[in-house]
């Protein structure tokens, strides 16, 4: 599920944290959503959502499904739904993703590609009705 | 049948003071039950092995965190026999955990109670459950002492006169073997529970700026290296010192819990 930036702050239900000034090397392998604040070299292989945050600088091969970008990355990201680089994010590496988006001030230096949508996935028909104002 | 550990020396021989209530209210269960006083907790095995009986429904730790160790760490062979906990100390960790908080509501659930499982985890050959701290704080505190030791005993020394950032122990983490950190430590704590696959929770916390920072991490060992020697503590006993390697293991322990009010065992 695509998240909001107040779900950032949100440790309670990640599976892994990685704390501001903390410093982690290797392979890390999830199922559930990572956080990064602190420095990370390696690999990252996230099933779930990936989120940098701003003090976060990755130095690594990134793969999650929605990634969300507000420090530093130096490498390929490879987001099976959605890449959203913000305002204070800086991407250094080719990107693959079914969505892009860049905030202003957001960078992003090196290719991108944008997925096409696999056959055997639902097709969203847009439509242009306007959904009734929830207002209570 | 319930078999019942008592550790008569646990809390300054606390169930002296107690027994005839103890005796008095558990007569007053319907379910059978045998009383083994515990010499030493090096002979739980044995006495454990002695005692059982075919028709064992349960064994009862009755004393401190140090008493309900020893015992999980000795049922951990048994296949699937259930731990109750009746505490004979304030801080007994696991049945705090439980909302046991005094030995009279210990007893009273051997009446009536649900059955939750626990996440058994492994050091060495050693079982644990629950849990597990590791305390640089009390690594800094010893390390001050030893060199100091004259000047401590004249001015007396709690860790809140050492300054946070100095509570701080530099370790080397090393997680399922895949991720190696490296942290100024002021905090270590690994819980044993059933999400993630099984796998243990670990949070650890550093100073920066001297305001507390979290990390987060799952895995299913550990290994931690640190530049002192710092105690891992369950409960409030210490079980091993870094290095130390520890483990989730797929064993769970079942335990006598209460049917309506439980609390979670506290994960932030």
């Amino acid at each position: 599920m695509a998240k909001d930036r107040k779900d950032f702050a949100d440790a309670d239900h990640l599976d892994t944290l990685i704390g501001k000034e903390v410093v982690v090397e290797g392979t890390l392998k999830s199922e559930g959503d990572v956080q990064i604040n602190g420095k990370f070299t390696g690999k990252l292989e996230i099933d779930g959502d990936l989120i940098i945050g701003e003090h976060g600088e990755i130095e690594a091969e990134v793969a999650g499904q929605n990634v969300y970008v507000a420090g530093d990355v130096e490498g390929d990201i490879n987001a099976i739904e959605k890449l959203e680089i913000l305002e204070t994010g800086r991407v250094t590496g080719n990107v693959t993703s079914h969505a892009l988006s860049i905030e202003p001030g957001g960078i992003l230096k090196g290719s991108s590609e944008m997925q096409e949508v696999s056959s055997e996935a639902p097709i969203s028909n847009p439509t242009f009705e306007v959904e009734e104002d929830k207002t209570e | 049948m319930y078999l019942i550990l008592v550790n008569p020396k646990a809390n300054n021989n606390r169930y002296q003071q107690i027994e005839r209530s103890f005796v008095k209210m558990i007569d007053q269960l319907e379910t059978p039950y045998e009383i083994v006083l515990i010499d030493d907790l090096s002979n739980v095995e044995d006495l454990l092995e002695q005692n059982l009986k075919k028709n064992t429904t349960a064994v009862i730790a009755v004393g401190g965190n140090g008493t309900v160790n020893t015992i999980i760490d000795a049922l951990a062979d048994y296949d699937k026999l259930p731990l109750g906990i009746i505490p004979l100390s304030k801080n007994n960790h696991l049945a705090d955990s439980l909302g046991i908080t005094n030995w009279k509501q210990g007893i009273k659930l051997l009446g009536e109670h649900g059955i939750d499982t626990l996440r058994l985890g492994k050091i060495g050959e050693k079982y644990f459950t629950g849990m597990l701290q590791v305390s640089p704080k009390r690594a800094v505190i010893q390390n001050i002492l030893t060199k100091q030791n004259w000047l401590m005993n004249f001015l007396g020394t709690n860790s809140q006169n050492i300054p946070k950032e100095d509570q701080l122990v530099g370790c080397s983490l090393e997680i399922d073997k895949d991720i190696k950190t490296q942290i100024q430590a002021s905090s270590i704590e690994i819980q044993f529970i059933d999400e993630f696959n099984k796998k243990m929770r670990i949070k650890t916390t550093t100073i920066s700026s001297k305001s507390p920072i979290t990390s987060i991490f799952h895995a299913n060992k550990i290994n931690i290296n640190s530049s002192l020697s710092m105690p891992v503590i369950a409960g409030n006993d210490v079980v091993a010192k870094t290095p130390v390697e520890i483990e989730a293991i797929s064993q769970t322990l079942p335990i006598l819990s209460p049917i309506t009010k439980k609390e979670p065992i506290e994960v932030e």
